[in-house]
Formats: structure tokens, sequence, C-alpha cells
């Protein structure tokens, strides 16, 4: 009983001394907490020097007082010892200031008063627990004091070296020197043996070493950590918050890593690097002594960390735009095509090698501003070169069109040509050339070609005819009868032979892009009906009735419109072989003229309604007689309408009959829908 | 009655033999020019009533034929019927300087008609 009371009163001693400690400690971690850093580590001999500093100055002190007690009385103020006690607390803290006072108290308890009397006790000791009382007093002043002044001292040195790492990030070409730089610099502020820089790797499971100080030198560039949670720096970027570690190994969080551990680490902070997407990776101070970083070194290695964070990101900024340049420079400069840069109102002021040799001019030249539209291009073409202007004004970019480049030797070059608004504040446009002449000279050759094949293909065919219907005209007077009538067949063959060679002209020059229109203003009813009775007096089976109401005049090429109706007139008769009658109507609408040939014939299947207007298509089902034919006419049709700006369309039943039905936009429309429609 | 006669320039001998048959058998006289300076090869002592000309000559464009009948004092009256076997002629045939056009190939009834109804107007 008696020994757990012994026991128990110990341990609680024992507990109130270590209370006594701790509130000590905190009373200045109070009072101080505004700069509480991390105390300089002073060498054991630098304390030393303090302590005997303080021991000297009392013995200087009390012999100064001897010296002065002839003149100034015994009593006289204790001023000098008092001094020796502030000097001592200045530099030293509160150790030396009590040494001090305690050297002094007890010089002054030996010299200045009876010691040993009991007659003058009161004297002696009132005197000298005062004299305590008062240096313990100024020990603690000069202790806060102190540690307000390093820990000042320590923040405008870390404020430097916040400025300083912020100064050579921004002259910074290589991140890696930056890295370098910034882990000496913090590891000597903070007075720690490793710094690590960790780069969070795309996919974000693990880190990589950028740079640091402390490491095995190998380790830098490689020195993986695992970006999952259970380490430091994964934990770090899971919390998203700077994490201060006191005890490494009692640390529940997360684990140590392998580099940690390597290297025997006890305390630690890591910060995160952000980035503008995802954070770049950790920034960590460590020591292998058990050290308590404070909220302070915490809120500096953040600052570092946020400026790091702006240079990577910078520099990566840095590197896309570089990378983006070079390759546009390099569209610029392939020279595949000739491309330029220039003022709306002409002036170039870049171009390509490929545009200068196109034009002719030089480099120099370009360089004095001599190049300019007005000067390239040839005037026929000044309306398309405005108008392209205009469209980068209101659109920011051109049609594509075609036009004349005049070069400097006077020669005249065929180019396709397109501009874009370089951006919308700035009157500059970004174009390419395209020099089209061997396209142009090849269409020119096709052309001829057509021409010269047309004549030689129809040449024969025309003294053919001639001489069939010669001999037809003979034989009708002579009365041979037999004869006649293989002559009228061979006759008939002629004229289909005429007009499939001139389908494939036509299907030539639809592809050629030179079916050129003719138009004119004709009325349409007339057309209507001499086709009619054109097609009429090919057919006995079939009676085609007309019924039109347009008395306006339609602005068209009265040829190809002529060679539609035909078309569709001689499909009807074709599609509808029982015989029966084909009517053609026209009327006149808001915006256009309609006319459509209807039959009632076997009708088409509503997927070949889809088809029969491409080109070559022919109705082609399995149980159904073949007729005969390219599958030309009604592509070549579509085609007149189309260039007409108007549209063809087909609505059919199988079995019942199909109708055609084509619009011509009326005269005073055509130019409206000329512009609106391109082809 | 006086015959007609019919002057027919082309640079097809086929097409030629085949037009001169069918019209002889109509009852013109029928001269050919097949080759050369087209123009010059005209008899003066016998100048026909109506051309029926080729428009694409090889070496010679038929204009420039229509141009010289049509300047000369003697042959300027006489009616030229021009003929092609090019897709466009006939939308600019009118610019030439010719009387008429017909595209080839072209019916024989048709071709008789245009002829005689030029043959007609230089009846005196």
């Amino acid at each position: 009983m008696k020994f757990l009371s012994f026991s128990f009163f110990t341990r609680k001693r024992d507990i109130q001394k270590k209370k006594r400690s701790l509130l000590f400690t905190k009373f200045f971690e109070k009072t101080t907490r505004k700069y509480n850093h991390q105390m300089p580590n002073r060498s054991i001999w630098w304390k030393l020097m303090q302590y005997l500093l303080a021991i000297a100055l009392s013995i200087l002190a009390v012999n100064v007082k001897l010296s002065f007690d002839p003149v100034l009385g015994k009593d006289a103020p204790f001023v000098f010892l008092f001094t020796a006690v502030l000097i001592s607390g200045w530099f030293g803290g509160f150790g030396p200031a009590i040494t001090a006072t305690i050297c002094c108290d007890l010089a002054a308890i030996f010299f200045f008063l009876p010691a040993f009397s009991p007659l003058h006790i009161e004297r002696a000791l009132y005197p000298s627990l005062i004299f305590l009382a008062e240096g313990v007093f100024m020990a603690i002043l000069l202790e806060i004091r102190l540690r307000n002044m390093l820990s000042l001292k320590a923040r405008v040195q870390q404020q430097a070296v916040i400025a300083q790492i912020g100064q050579y990030a921004l002259a910074s070409q290589n991140m890696q020197t930056l890295f370098e730089k910034t882990a000496e610099l913090i590891t000597s502020t903070l007075q720690v043996k490793y710094c690590e820089i960790l780069e969070l790797l795309p996919g974000k499971k693990s880190f990589i070493l950028r740079g640091g100080k402390g490491w095995q030198e190998d380790l830098t560039g490689q020195g993986l950590v695992s970006g999952e949670e259970h380490s430091q720096a994964g934990y770090t970027l899971l919390a998203n918050e700077p994490v201060i570690v006191k005890n490494l190994q009692k640390e529940k969080r997360f684990f140590s890593s392998e580099l940690l551990t390597k290297h025997r680490i006890t305390s630690g902070i890591t910060v995160i690097i952000p980035g503008r997407r995802a954070p770049f990776g950790v920034l960590g101070i460590f020591s292998q002594k058990k050290r308590a970083f404070t909220q302070d070194d915490m809120y500096f290695l953040q600052a570092v960390a946020n400026i790091l964070a702006t240079a990577t990101e910078r520099k990566g900024s840095e590197t896309t735009l570089r990378e983006t340049q070079n390759r546009f420079k390099r569209l610029f400069d392939s020279n595949i095509i000739g491309a330029f840069i220039a003022e709306f109102n002409g002036k170039f002021l870049e171009a390509n090698d490929a545009l200068l040799s196109l034009i002719g001019y030089s480099r120099d030249e370009l360089r004095e501003g001599k190049i300019h539209r007005d000067n390239l291009t040839a005037p026929e073409y000044y309306n398309l070169s405005e108008k392209a202007v205009r469209d980068l004004r209101t659109k920011g970019i051109s049609d594509v069109y075609e036009k004349e480049y005049i070069n400097k030797n006077g020669k005249r070059i065929p180019v396709l040509i397109a501009v874009s608004r370089v951006d919308t504040k700035s009157n500059l446009c970004v174009g390419f050339a395209l020099d089209i002449s061997k396209q142009k000279e090849l269409e020119r050759r096709k052309d001829e070609f057509i021409s010269i094949a047309s004549h030689e293909l129809k040449t024969p065919v025309t003294s053919l005819k001639v001489l069939t219907q010669f001999l037809k005209q003979k034989f009708t007077a002579t009365d041979q009868h037999d004869t006649r009538t293989y002559l009228e067949k061979m006759d008939k063959q002629v004229t289909k032979l005429t007009d499939l060679i001139n389908d494939l002209l036509d299907i030539t020059k639809i592809q050629a892009g030179q079916l050129k229109l003719h138009n004119e203003l004709f009325n349409l009813t007339d057309l209507l009906r001499e086709t009619v009775e054109d097609v009429q007096a090919l057919t006995a089976t079939h009676t085609i009735k007309l019924r039109s109401l347009v008395k306006d005049a339609v602005l068209a090429d009265r040829d190809r419109i002529g060679q539609v109706i035909t078309n569709l007139l001689t499909n009807a008769i074709k599609y509808s072989p029982k015989g029966n009658d084909i009517i053609v109507s026209a009327k006149t609408g808001d915006d256009d003229v309609h006319i459509s040939v209807e039959d009632f014939g076997m009708g088409i299947t509503e997927e070949n309604q889809q088809r029969i207007f491409e080109q070559f298509y022919r109705v082609n089902e399995k149980n159904d007689a073949t007729y005969p034919g390219l599958g030309m006419g009604l592509f070549i049709s579509r085609e007149i309408i189309k260039r007409h700006h108007g549209t063809i369309s087909v609505e059919s039943q199988v079995g019942k009959g199909s109708m055609f039905s084509f619009s011509l936009p009326l005269p005073e429309k055509f130019y409206e829908k000329a512009n609106s429609t391109s082809y | 009655m006086k015959k007609q006669t019919v002057l027919l320039i082309d640079d097809n001998r086929d097409i030629l033999e085949a037009v001169q048959l069918l019209l002889e058998d109509a009852g013109y006289i029928v001269q050919v020019i097949d080759n050369g300076d087209y123009a010059t090869h005209i008899d003066k002592n016998h100048l026909p009533d109506v051309i029926f000309l080729d428009m694409l000559l090889s070496g010679c464009d038929g204009r420039t034929i229509i141009h010289q009948f049509k300047t000369r004092e003697d042959t300027k009256h006489i009616p030229i019927i021009l003929n092609s076997a090019h897709p466009q002629a006939k939308n600019f045939w009118t610019s030439s300087g010719a009387d008429d056009f017909i595209a080839k190939p072209f019916d024989i009834d048709a071709l008789l008609a245009l002829i005689q109804k030029h043959v007609r107007k230089t009846l005196p």
C-alpha cells in the first residue's frame, strides 16, 4: 500500500513536472506564435560562449559597482548588475540572463551584504530575492525578444528566398537547373538536408524524381514514387493540402516510400505543385532528425511550390506555342501551295517561295512592299477580288474562286484562290493560291477533243443519213415496199446513233463542267407544242396531250429544254409499252414554271425513284423486260435543269404510271437563284 | 426553167458525194470544192445561186470564207447556208455572216427545203 502510494506520488510528480515544462514551452510558443519559426540550430560552443559571456559580464559589473561604491555609497542602485543581465539576455536569451542574475546575486550577497550575520538576515535576504525576481522577469522578456527577432530574421530570409526563386524562375530556360537551384535554396533556408521535387507522371500512378537535394545522385530522373494514396506524396495529392509529418515511423495516414525509408527520414513536409489541369507534382523537404515543422515552414514551401508551378506551366505553354508556331510555319513554308498574308487593301506582307515563284517576284521586292493585288490580278478579275474582300469583312472567309494572275513577265497564270481573315480585329488575311495552268490546259484540250470527236463522229453519220434517206425516197417512188421499210428502219437507227453521239458528248461536257447554256427568252408553250409534235410523229401507239397554261416567256436554253422534254417524252413512251395517253402539262407558279410529263405505264419502284437520275443508272429488274438505252437521258436532263437553277423530280406508282416534273425559274427570279446556287 | 446551181464546200468527200447525188437528183447543178483556197476556186463565169458551206474545214475557218464571199462585189448577194457537226455551232452561226444554218447530220427533206427557200430568193 505504501509502495503503491509512493509510486503513485512519484508518477504524479513526474506528470506535474512534464506539465510544467509543457506549460513553459507553450508560453513561449504562444507569445511568439506570430513568428513561430524553427530556432536556428546553434552549435554547443556558441551556447557555451554565451554563458561564459554572462559570467564574465557579471564579474565585470560587480567590480564596476565595487569601484563606484566609495563615491555612490554601498546602497547605490544595482544598475550595473542589471546591465550585465540585460546584455547577457540580449544576445543569449533566457539561459545566459538567468546565469548573470544568479552570479550577480551571489556576488551581491557575498560582497555587499553581511551574509552570515543573523542580525542582518532580513537586510540581506529581501534585496537578494527581489533582485532574483527582477532578473527572472528580465530574462523572460529578453528570451521573447530574441525569439521574435530570430523569427523575423528567418521570415525575411524566406521571403528573400522566395523572391530569388521567383526571379530565377523567370530567367531560367532550363527547368532542371531551376529545380536544383530551388532545392539548394530551400534546404539551406529551412536547414534541412533533403528536398524532393516529384513530377506526377501521366496516368497519375507514379511520380518521377525531377530534382532535389540530399538523395543518392543516380536517383534523379527516375526514383519512382508511387502515386497511390498510401505514399506521402500520393496522400498529399489525394488530401489536396500540405502534409506535415513529425515522425514518419509513427505515421498512420500513409506508408513511408522506399525513397524516404532508404534515407532514414523522420520528419518532413510535402506540398502540391499545382498545375492548370492536373497537379504538376509534389514538393517536399525532409530531415533525418525528428523535427516539428511549423505552419510557417509549410506556407513558405507552398509559396515556393506555386512559383515552380507557374514556371513549369509557362515552360509548357512556351513549348506548346513553339511547337504550334513551327507546325504553322511548316504549313506556310512547305511550298506545296502558294500562301501569303496580305492587307485587305491588297498589299502583300508575307509570301512563301511557292507564291513568289508563281508570280515571279523576289523576296526583296516583297519586303519593299512592291507586291500588290492590283498589280497581280488581271483587270477583268478586279470585281472578283473586291467580292472576296467584301466576303472577308462580312463572313471572314471568301469563296474559293478562279482568277488570273499576271506575273512579273506579263504572263497570265490561272489560279485557284481563297482568302481568310487572320482574326476579327485585324485587316489582314491569309490566302492560298494554286496554279491551275495545267488543269486549264487539260480542260482546253478536252474541249478541243470534244469538238473534234463530235465532228469526226458525225461526219460519217451525216453521209450515211443523206444516202439512206435518198434511197428511201427513191424506193418510195418506185413502189418497192419491202425495201422502203428496211430503209426506214435504217434511217431510224441512224437517228438513234446520232442521239447517242449527242448524249455521249453531253456527258463528257457535263463531267468537264462545260455544259454551257445559251439562255434566251422564249415562249415555253410554243416549245412544248413543237416538241410534242416532233415526238408524236415518231409514235403511232401513244397519244400525247398538251395542257399548257403558261403564257410567259422563260429565260433558258431553248434547245436544251427541248432536249429535256423530248427525253421525258421518249421515256414515257418507252416505259408504257401498252400504249396509252401521255399528258404534258405546264403552269406558272410564284417563282417558277412547272412542266410535267405523265404516263400511265409500268411505273417505277420507290428504290429506283431515288436512283434514276444517277449517271448510267438503268432500271434493271429481273422480272422486267430490259429496255434499250445507256442510262444517260435522265442524268443529262437533271444536269441541264440544275444549270437552269431549277429542279427535277419524279412521282410514281408501280403499275399505275409515272410523272416527271421539272421547274424553271421565272426570268425575274433567274439571276436571284443564280447567285444563291452554286455547283 | 433554168437549172439552179448549188456550190458545196466541204473537206469531207463522202459528204460531198452524198449531198451532190441528192441535189443533182433534185435537179440542181452542183459545183464542188473540197480543198485549197476555197473562195478563189469559184468559177467566175458561172456563179452559184446558193452556197452550202461546212463551218469547220481543214486549214480554213468557214467564217473566213463567208467573209471572202460577202466582201466580193460579184458574190456578196449569194446566200450562204452554213452547216456544222460542232455541238455549239447552232448557237453562234448568226455572227458568222451566213444566211442560214443546218446542223449535221441533217434530214434530206429539211436540207432540200432550206436550199429551195434560198434559191427562190435569188430568182429574178
